[in-house]
């Protein structure tokens, strides 16, 4: 025992740093039993070596000993000094050649700008990758401005404090400034950036949601009812009021987009003309259109080079992914600023009907496919087969790939009849319209399955900020491909993987063996 | 303080004429050439996917062969090193040579030096060559300078840093085995501090989160060279050699 005692000191001391680190990280009141442990150690090694401890106190090796010992704490005291500082206050220098590790200059203007405090948190689940990219990119912002702080927290660790934020996801982040607050998912540098633009910027842009037609109805907590999709909107910084065009026969002046959920019947005509009105002067729309005979809107779309026919989608695809023939799934979009995010991401229509384009555009109007469904799936024109239960894919049928949803745009004709895109610059706004053939994907049962939601937002977002939002091109456009020719595929695995090495071995080997051989 | 030349070629003769300089090299640029080969591979496969898929962004090389490479290298390393630092000290220890070194007209930091600088000389003449690497594809242009630049001395100065703390161990006992396995356990520790900073709240998680070898080092693979960094390697350096001074000096007194 008495010779074991002499490394109790050092283990005491192990036990002792253990517990001290431990109870930091960790507020579990058995560490503090370290306390015990170190004592009864110091303890034993004091009795088993008494003599040697008296002598020792006393001594020169003692007087040595504290010198020392404070010479240490003293050079401890100074890196501690020195590691705060610099921890503090830290250059960074990034060298890749296209300033991928940088701030876009967009971002850095806007943040110098900042007149206002803004508050970060973002939700990441424990020690993903993801967060540490998310704090990287806060850390870079809050280099900038004094007036960005972040947080990070963990949704398991505090699942309240999340709830109460009205975080639906791991990996969404909460910017908030004063009152407004906006919540960003998969988060890159151009949201965050757009985010913290909207948070801070005076007045809110209002959304309304037509009503009169049987619509979807925003207070409505029930499968069917948009409730959840007005809480969201909400959340994005949004005002959302209904608008029943039939009593005020104009589109508001303050309204940023008009949302028409799931019509079951026609518009009058004084509402259309409405819409026309609020279109050509610049106002946005999102229709939602389930598969009822609309016949009056359908034929007012044709204006808009959209095609809407009485039909609906079968997709027989759904199945794989447990849905239902009658829900087709995308999951094949085409490139615009609403769907670039969605890629690998699957959306589903519950009773969806095809909407598409005509082939000879009318003037003044640009329109496109936004979405298809996949190939094994087909436009049904013959409804009553299908409540029958027996639909097939006839010539008069619209065979998949089906288009579901379109976007457009409206262009300015000049007086010498050419048309020409609104410039850029431009303060002006044009009149866009999104046309989906389907409600139901937004609706309370609907919305926050796969990437639904994120289509709503997206369309809704491309649809009220036009002109708004800077676009920070994405850092990692230059893109360097590889093809390895068969030589080179060669070199790369006998060279590094056993020519080097092998080398120094028998570069080793020679040395070793000659100088015994000499030796 | 000059002295430590002939310290630092002594050192150095017995690591290259004795197996441990070229096991370890050997070693080493084995796992670093396969992680290489097996890196840039990869990275062909998904360039010829992302040839029929235009919404594939992210191929780069930065983040899927450099910092692949240099990240468990860094690894590699921490398990390598205590074997070359392990007999800095604890060999003459052990031979009795110790006394007869300090008995020389030479001063402690003299010594010192020389024998981190042999190590640290072993340990760069074994990442040089891996350069070889980079250069075999650098026709097409692939490897940022900068990035390759940056990356190289975030590895160094890990490894620096690693020697350092081995050396310090080395002095403390005269078994090389307990000096490699503590030096071992001690990096070891030092890198998975950061890990427990996520459990702990602020300001615990910021000084256990600067603690961490390996929250420093990632930034440099990166292509970010940061102050903030390159002053905690220094820092880190400093400590350990100035507490290896202290504890040869203490031989002196103990008696």
């Amino acid at each position: 025992m008495r010779e074991a005692s002499r490394y109790f000191p050092f283990i005491g001391l192990m036990v002792l740093l253990v517990g001290v680190i431990g109870r930091a990280i960790y507020p579990s009141v058995y560490l503090l039993a370290a306390l015990p442990v170190t004592a009864v150690m110091w303890g034993m090694y004091a009795v088993f070596h008494t003599a040697e401890l008296k002598s020792l106190l006393s001594s020169r090796t003692a007087r040595y000993g504290a010198g020392s010992t404070f010479s240490v704490v003293l050079v401890i005291g100074i890196l501690v000094f020195v590691a705060i500082l610099t921890d503090g206050h830290n250059q960074r220098f990034d060298v890749t050649a296209g300033g991928r590790n940088s701030l876009a200059r967009q971002t850095v203007n806007i943040l110098k700008n900042l007149d206002k405090d803004v508050a970060v948190t973002g939700f990441f689940q424990g020690v993903a990758g993801e967060q540490y990219q998310a704090e990287e990119l806060f850390k870079q912002y809050a280099q900038v401005s004094k007036r960005f702080r972040y947080e990070l927290i963990d949704p398991d660790l505090k699942p309240s404090f999340a709830r109460a934020a009205g975080i639906t996801q791991y990996g969404s982040v909460l910017v908030a400034c004063g009152d407004e607050q906006e919540i960003v998912t998969r988060l890159d540098e151009e949201k965050l950036t757009n985010a913290l633009l909207r948070v801070t910027r005076p007045g809110r842009k209002k959304i309304y949601f037509l009503t009169g037609h049987g619509e979807r109805n925003l207070l409505d907590t029930e499968k069917d009812g948009y409730r959840q999709a007005a809480e969201l909107l909400k959340r994005q910084n949004y005002i959302v009021e209904s608008l029943l065009l039939l009593r005020t026969g104009e589109v508001p002046e303050d309204a940023a987009v008009l949302v028409v959920a799931g019509p079951m019947k026609d518009p009058e005509p004084l509402e259309l003309e409405a819409m026309t009105g609020y279109l050509a002067r610049g106002g946005k729309v999102l229709f939602l259109i389930d598969p009822e005979p609309l016949d009056r809107l359908a034929t007012w779309f044709e204006q808009y080079g959209v095609v809407l026919k009485n039909d609906m989608v079968v997709d027989k695809m759904s199945r794989l992914y447990g849905g239902q023939d009658l829900s087709p799934i995308v999951a094949d979009y085409e490139p615009h600023p609403i769907t670039r995010e969605l890629v690998g991401l699957a959306t589903f229509f519950p009773m969806a009907r095809s909407v598409g384009v005509v082939d000879g555009m009318p003037a003044g109007v640009e329109a496109r496919v936004l979405m298809r469904t996949s190939r094994n799936s087909w436009a049904e024109t013959d409804l009553d087969a299908l409540i029958g239960g027996n639909a097939a894919l006839e010539p008069e049928d619209l065979a998949g790939p089906v288009p579901l949803a379109v976007v457009g745009s409206l262009k300015m004709v000049k007086n010498d009849g050419a048309t020409t895109r609104l410039a850029e610059s431009s303060k002006k706004q044009t009149g866009r319209f999104e046309v989906v053939g389907d409600s139901d994907f937004a609706s309370n049962a609907n919305l926050e399955l796969q990437a639904n939601s994120d289509l709503f937002l997206n369309s809704i977002a491309w649809l009220a900020e036009e002109g708004d939002l800077v676009s920070i091109r994405p850092k990692d456009e230059h893109m360097q491909p590889l093809t390895l020719s068969l030589i080179q595929g060669r070199i790369i695995f006998w060279f590094p993987v056993v020519m080097m090495p092998l080398a120094v071995l028998v570069i080793g080997f020679l040395v070793v063996w000659r100088r015994r051989k000499m030796g | 303080m000059f002295d430590f030349w002939p310290i630092f070629k002594r050192e150095t003769k017995v690591y290259y004429t004795s197996p441990i300089a070229y096991t370890i090299s050997f070693i080493f640029l084995t796992i670093a050439g396969y992680f290489y080969f097996s890196n840039v591979v990869y990275y062909s496969q998904l360039s010829m996917n992302a040839a029929g898929n235009p919404y594939l962004t992210g191929l780069n090389t930065i983040d899927l062969i450099l910092v692949p490479w240099f990240g468990p290298l860094e690894l590699v390393i921490l398990l390598m090193l205590p074997l070359l630092t392990m007999r800095l000290f604890s060999e003459e220890k052990k031979s009795g040579a110790f006394e007869l070194l300090f008995s020389y007209p030479v001063q402690d930091l003299a010594v010192l030096l020389g024998k981190y600088l042999a190590g640290l000389f072993v340990f760069v003449l074994m990442v040089i060559p891996t350069g070889l690497y980079f250069l075999i594809l650098q026709g097409d242009g692939l490897f940022e300078p900068g990035v390759l630049f940056s990356g190289y001395l975030g590895l160094l100065l890990s490894g620096a840093a690693f020697i350092a703390f081995g050396i310090f161990i080395s002095s403390l006992t005269e078994n090389q085995i307990v000096a490699a396995l503590i030096t071992f356990g001690g990096l070891f520790m030092f890198w998975i501090v950061g890990w427990s900073a996520r459990l702990a709240d602020p300001p615990v998680n910021h000084v256990l989160g600067y603690l961490s070898l390996l929250n420093h080092s990632s930034d440099f693979y990166r292509g970010v060279i940061n102050t903030s960094d390159l002053a905690y390697y220094l820092c880190f350096i400093f400590l350990f050699l100035f507490l290896t001074l202290r504890s040869l000096d203490s031989k002196r007194w103990r008696g």
